[in-house]
């Protein structure tokens, strides 16, 4: 059944890569070689914890984002409608913000070599053993600085079964998930007024 | 009644940077441990650039998670045999000449 599953779907998405906001065009050649779409690069990225740039900003970027450095910061994050997803800066997802994120259905961005950099390998563990048991979605992103830390998608997610995550749930994660992101965001861009969705 | 799934699996890659075999078995003996590590029955061959590990059906995720950790590789095939796996490298242009199983 696991096989099955990642025989699926072949786009894979890595939603954050920070040092691609300086080297896009090099991250861009081994993204593509790797065949995984990256964000910046592939796609449009605001990544900012200040609420007036965010929606300054906001309509000129396809997707934004902010980083949470604690528990507290990312409950406050979640609450802003604006943000596409929060990344989780290393430190170990405590459950109230992981109910917080169902309900504000804002995903979760896990970069994972924001932990392996800092050896919290722990807080990795238990964070990704705490997303088997909800049912929302999350992504899991490689958090490359350096063209080195650069994974391809499948790697991604079988870095996370390694730390306990489940092999259904991580394929998800890289790949259907990021783009379902990918596409209300886009259907976002599409309407006249922006954040304001339109029913048939 | 169909056929019985293979008990191993086969993965090719190609690595971004260079390594040798003896520095892969390393790198995935001190992530996986030493009981995993055995009970995995991995082993590595090289042809060429290219790699080819295999392992126990059920600790693939974790032996490609243990690579993947240190190096920045290309995943090329995974397949249940010998034989199908170097068919899935022929289709992508690669030939390797694989040395025959135990049988």
């Amino acid at each position: 059944m696991e096989e099955k599953e990642l025989r699926g779907s072949k786009v894979f998405a890595d939603l954050f890569v920070p040092g691609a906001f300086k080297e896009q065009e090099q991250f861009l050649k081994v993204a593509e070689e790797l065949e995984i779409r990256i964000a910046p690069g592939n796609y449009d990225l605001l990544v900012t914890n200040d609420h007036k740039e965010l929606r300054k900003n906001r309509r000129k970027y396809l997707l934004a984002a902010g980083i949470a450095k604690s528990n507290k910061e990312a409950a406050k994050l979640l609450v802003d409608t604006y943000y596409d997803f929060i990344i989780i800066d290393g430190f170990r997802l405590r459950r109230n913000v992981a109910q917080m994120a169902r309900r504000y259905e804002t995903p979760l961005l896990i970069p994972l070599f924001y932990y392996i950099r800092e050896e919290k390998l722990r807080e990795l563990s238990r964070t990704l053993e705490l997303l088997n048991h909800y049912s929302f979605i999350f992504l899991i992103g490689s958090g490359a600085e350096t063209l080195g830390q650069l994974r391809a998608g499948r790697d991604l997610a079988a870095i996370a079964i390694l730390f306990g995550l489940y092999p259904d749930k991580a394929h998800l994660a890289v790949t259907k998930w990021p783009l379902q992101v990918i596409k209300r965001a886009e259907e976002l861009e599409r309407n006249p007024a922006w954040g304001v969705e339109i029913w048939d | 009644m169909g056929l019985k799934k293979p008990s191993r699996r086969y993965y090719a890659f190609l690595p971004m940077e260079s390594t040798t075999q003896k520095d892969l078995l390393h790198s995935l003996r001190s992530v996986l441990g030493l009981v995993d590590f055995a009970r995995a029955e991995i082993t590595v061959e090289v042809y060429g650039q290219i790699f080819m590990v295999s392992c126990r059906r059920e600790f693939l995720y974790r032996v490609r998670g243990a690579i993947a950790l240190k190096y920045q590789v290309k995943p090329l095939a995974v397949s249940g045999t010998r034989k199908g796996l170097q068919r899935l490298l022929a289709r992508q242009g690669i030939k390797i000449a694989v040395r025959k199983g135990k049988r």
